[in-house]
């Protein structure tokens, strides 16, 4: 069993640039946050936050001229006999090399959004997966099919057996998110990293996947990284939470306080401004004024200073702030909380 | 409420003014010119194109002697060299060359006598013709000077068979055939943006019409066609008639790939909201169609268009190449390289091959130009 | 609503039996073989002044309706009566296209993706302006000042009018719609999804700003969407669907509250909840959402349903008004007891 408290994956000052031609949008600018072994982390943040770059970087499969410039991805890796070996830090590897293949897919998997897109059309959902699983594992093809209609099986696909011979555009949104989540694992990976994966869903077929995804957390012992713009999954699956805006983590804390006692002024007003079922009819919503700047116009000093409730000029639009500890597990990037 | 957004709204937005209210109010042409004058190839293409167009304009004055005029006392002579310099003075000029046959072979030969200079003049007068069609004059770029006469001592590109000049004749091709190819593409873009559009706007009958009668004009093989209406072209018709009933026999044909593309477009424009936004706004078909979706093709039509020339000029240079387009005394690539033909040309007179490389180049610089307009035409993605 | 002493609420909209059938062709011959009967036999009425909220997941006809209405695509059959400024009511989908015209200035829609539904071809100018051009309303200069109008009212600087879309964010782009929408002083606002495709901080503007102007300008909404608590915030009506289907009709706070559909009550379980306290109370609906073009026999929803009997399998349910302004469309509407969503208590969250 894992020490929860031992290192499993961390990310210290990632930092992704795309150079464009236009300029260079600074994607991720300095994120820190930890995943434990076994438990869920939600990463939460609206458009241009950054939240998928960092995944992505995580997995070294960022789209080009996606580059890292800075920091430390520092994962420890299964060994041979299954048990947790080292630390490695993968902005080390070459992305494309043996070692990083060998780790996606077979140690880290993801799941996408978009499901349609995901799965190539011309391949059958049994060749996709058996792909994955003779990539990673050691096993002859009719020991893959095996292990490929057991995970069918697994994420409630029923038939598995007419299944494995369909396409992708021959199942519903919710199967072929299942399907995708049959092929993440697959090969047994240590961390699931899921990239909005109900977004694209009804809200009942959300909550089966999240509930299934509940399940397998629990059967695999995995560890899960879930990204997500919608605040009620989080609070719904999340153990810890990290909030990003515009690139940085601007608060991280286990989800109750997340949600039951946020600090950063961003958090607050983002937990103000969502609409939800238990207000009055026709109640108004405390908005954030302004909108998320562009990648181009990024404010001098904190991130969210045009925008924010409780700005200190001289102060917050001079330096940008550190993420610094406030309580036991709960770190807050702000000014309101530094300097003593 | 909405007040207080706005002023808010007003402060950040002033943050981003500064120089991007030019981006913001860009028009779609504009943003696609400053994309594509990133594509340095496409830049390169568009000025050979410019230079080609040019001397469309100026055929005649870019030429120096006659085009029509033969001696074959003078057949088929090599370029002759322009010197820049004579000894240490700069001064334009070429040899004088003496001519004799070759008792055991035949064979023509020509010796260039370095003893005689001749010299080379800019504006020089030499054969009259109407510039633009309008003006009567008799100025060339180049030429001699009495008592030398043009036609009789300068050949940059030498001679050819008959006597004339390649330079004067190349530069009278390169008109024909880069104006076949505009005339040509101007009556497939009216049929194919036309039909096209009709199809992809209204579908159901019209569209299963027009999209069965291209696929049946594309599987009809070219060359057999052409032979086919070459035969049946009257012989006794001009250059001007044969001229242009070989533009419209290709455009003809060449409308039904900007008819595919347009339906394309109209088919996946018509499902868009703002089509749909505009008809709820009381807009009438014809301004959705011309207000609201052509200008969304319009970019991939042009790139469409720069790409479907040169698979015309070619056409008609392969056509003419055969015998089956224009013939003399009508002069074009296609026809230049008639005389190229056969293993003889390309051992012993080389230089009547020349007419290739404009045909090569004209083509290469329209595609590099279609793939670089192709690659701006949709700046908004 | 309880009868008062004033007289009851007159409809603007009146729905009645819509349907709209998607023909399946197959074949050489494009003979139909079947129908995607998106929206099947679909009665609701919205009072003025008043906002409905159309609610229900994907393939549940609530779009199509929505456009229907509009005669953004053409209903297949059914009746659709609006009361027109003069007064007198007229069916919408019997109109002829010249009156039909005329009628579209008092009927507009927003469309949900921003990027889409602005042609990036034209400046905010034109765009906002479409409608008093093809409506020959004003020349030039009053055009400009009814746009410039029309923009600060959607909170947008009217100096903005010479830019093109592109320069603009999601939020503002879907201002710049609604402020193209309401140009012509419509009446009916059809508002298909437009916050979906926002940032959850943007959202919370545009809700606001549509709050705001329906007060300002007296307008009625039918207000699309998925996600219940948006609905819930702008809406005083709601309307539930399920595969084409009218399931339940109700006031927001007595449906949120005490639903009488058991898909109604499953959605509004399915729904996270931004609050880590109240995880244990979920109810998972199994299976998929039914085939439109092949619908189950009997109730539509009973293969999903934990309630489902012998009759819910064999007859179709009817919509029918179980208490005043509350209709359902179950067997069992009258002795079920559903789980709803209680209000916020009084600590609040966050």
């Amino acid at each position: 069993m894992s020490n929860q408290t031992e290192e499993f994956l961390s990310v210290r000052n990632l930092v992704t640039h795309f150079p464009l031609d236009e300029g260079t949008v600074v994607a991720v600018d300095g994120a820190s946050f930890d995943v434990q072994a076994g438990m869920t982390l939600g990463i939460v943040g609206e458009s241009g936050c950054g939240k998928s770059v960092a995944a992505r970087s995580i997995l070294r499969i960022l789209d080009k001229p996606g580059v890292i410039v800075d920091g430390e991805i520092r994962f420890r890796r299964r060994s041979a006999n299954g048990e947790l070996g080292e630390v490695v830090d993968l902005t080390t590897y070459d992305a494309d090399g043996d070692e990083m293949r060998s780790i996606r897919g077979g140690e880290i998997a993801y799941v996408f959004q978009e499901p349609m897109t995901s799965f190539s059309p011309v391949h059958t959902i049994g060749n996709q997966l058996m792909e994955a699983i003779l990539l990673h594992r050691n096993v002859s093809k009719k020991e893959a099919e095996e292990i490929a209609l057991d995970m069918l099986r697994q994420v409630g696909i029923p038939l598995p057996e007419e299944r494995i011979r369909q396409y992708s555009f021959e199942l519903s949104g919710g199967l072929r998110q299942r399907a995708m989540i049959a092929m993440a694992l697959s090969c047994n990976p240590s961390l699931l990293i899921a990239d909005e994966p109900t977004t694209a869903l009804d809200v009942t077929t959300q909550a089966q996947i999240l509930e299934l995804l509940q399940n397998l957390q629990k059967d695999f012992g995995m560890a899960v990284m879930l990204i997500t713009h919608d605040l009620g999954v989080i609070a719904e699956m999340a153990d810890n939470v990290v909030v990003m805006y515009l690139g940085k983590v601007v608060e991280s804390a286990p989800v109750d306080d997340i949600f039951h006692n946020p600090k950063h002024p961003y958090t607050k007003a983002l937990l103000e401004s969502i609409p939800r079922v238990q207000s009055g009819s026709r109640e108004k919503l405390a908005s954030i004024t302004g909108s998320i700047p562009h990648p181009y116009d990024r404010p001098t000093g904190c991130a969210f200073n045009p925008r924010c409730p409780a700005f200190m000029e001289g102060t917050c639009d001079v330096g940008e702030p550190e993420l610094t500890n406030v309580e036991s597990n709960h770190q807050v990037s702000c000014f309101l909380f530094q300097g003593g | 409420m909405a007040e207080e957004s706005a002023a808010l709204g007003r402060a950040l937005d002033d943050a981003a003014d500064r120089s991007s209210e030019r981006v913001y109010s860009a028009t779609q042409w504009q943003l696609m010119w400053w994309r594509l004058r990133r594509h340095r190839l496409a830049m390169v293409a568009a000025v050979v194109l410019i230079g080609f167009y040019i001397v469309v304009l100026g055929a005649n004055f870019l030429a120096i002697s006659d085009p029509q005029f033969s001696e074959a006392f003078r057949g088929e002579m090599p370029p002759q060299r322009l010197h820049f310099f004579d000894g240490w003075s700069p001064g334009l000029y070429v040899n004088g060359v003496s001519g004799a046959r070759d008792l055991k072979t035949f064979k023509k030969i020509y010796v260039n006598d370095p003893e005689v200079k001749i010299p080379v003049r800019l504006f020089a007068r030499g054969y009259e013709y109407k510039f633009l069609g309008l003006i009567r004059t008799d100025r060339h770029l180049l030429g001699v000077s009495a008592p030398y006469k043009s036609e009789e001592t300068l050949f940059l590109i030498g001679t050819d068979v008959q006597g004339r000049d390649v330079w004067s004749r190349l530069m009278l091709a390169t008109r024909i055939s880069m104006l076949i190819g505009l005339v040509s593409v101007v009556i497939s873009l009216i049929l194919g943006v036309v039909l096209g559009g009709v199809s992809g706007y209204y579908g159901g009958w019209p569209d299963i019409i027009i999209q069965r009668v291209i696929e049946i004009l594309r599987s009809i093989p070219t060359i057999p066609l052409w032979m086919g209406i070459a035969a049946a072209v009257p012989r006794e018709w001009s250059i001007i008639k044969i001229y242009f009933a070989i533009t419209i026999i290709i455009s003809l044909i060449g409308w039904t790939t900007l008819a595919r593309e347009v339906r394309g477009r109209f088919l996946s424009l018509r499902d868009e909201d703002f089509v749909t936004a505009a008809e709820l706004s009381g807009a009438s078909k014809m301004r959705i169609i011309f207000r609201h979706m052509a200008p969304s093709f319009l970019s991939h039509i042009i790139a469409s268009t720069t790409l479907a020339l040169p698979a015309i000029i070619i056409s008609e240079t392969s056509l003419s190449f055969l015998g089956l387009g224009l013939r003399p005394p009508a002069i074009s690539w296609g026809v230049m390289l008639q005389a190229a033909q056969n293993v003889q040309t390309i051992a012993l007179t080389p230089w009547l091959m020349v007419p290739a490389v404009p045909v090569i180049g004209a083509v290469l610089a329209f595609n590099f130009l279609g793939d670089g307009l192709r690659d701006a035409a949709d700046p908004y993605g | 609503m309880v009868e008062s002493t004033q007289q009851a609420p007159k409809r603007l909209l009146d729905v009645t039996d819509l349907r709209k059938y998607f023909p399946i062709k197959k074949g050489f011959l494009r003979k139909q073989v079947g129908a995607i009967r998106a929206v099947d036999d679909v009665s609701f009425f919205i009072n003025e002044g008043e906002t409905l909220g159309l609610v229900g997941e994907s393939g549940c006809g609530k779009t199509t309706t929505s456009r229907c209405i509009l005669r953004a695509v053409e209903p297949t059959s059914g009746q659709i009566m609006f009361r027109s400024t003069i007064g007198e009511e007229v069916d919408v989908a019997k109109l002829p296209s010249s009156q039909l015209r005329l009628l579209r200035r008092e009927m507009q829609m927003i469309f949900q993706d921003p990027f889409s539904s602005l042609n990036p071809r034209m400046t905010l100018l034109d765009i906002v302006g479409e409608p008093l051009t093809n409506h020959n309303i004003g020349n030039r200069s009053e055009r400009e000042d009814r746009v410039a109008d029309a923009l600060k009212l959607v909170g947008l600087r009217p100096e903005f009018m010479r830019r093109f879309p592109h320069a603009f964010s999601g939020g503002q782009r879907q201002r710049i719609g609604i402020a193209r929408a309401l140009v012509l002083r419509p009446r009916l606002i059809v508002a298909d999804e437009p916050v979906s495709a926002l940032d959850v901080s943007v959202q919370a503007q545009v809700l606001n700003l549509m709050l705001d102007l329906q007060e300002e300008l007296d307008l009625t909404y039918l207000f699309v969407a998925h996600d219940l608590s948006v609905v819930k915030h702008i809406s005083d009506r709601v309307a539930v669907m399920y595969v084409g289907k009218m399931v339940e009709v109700a006031t927001s706070e007595e449906l949120f509250a005490q639903p009488k559909h058991p898909y109604t009550s499953a959605l509004l379980s399915s729904n996270p909840q931004p609050d880590p306290r109240t995880r244990s109370e979920r109810v998972v609906l199994q299976g998929e959402v039914a085939n439109p073009a092949d619908p189950p026999l009997g109730c539509y929803f009973n293969p999903r349903c934990s309630y489902a009997t012998d009759v819910c399998r064999s007859q179709p349910p009817q919509l029918t008004e179980i208490s005043p302004n509350h209709f359902v469309s179950c067997h069992r509407a009258e002795e079920l007891e559903l789980p709803g969503v209680a209000m916020a208590k009084a600590d609040g969250i966050g």
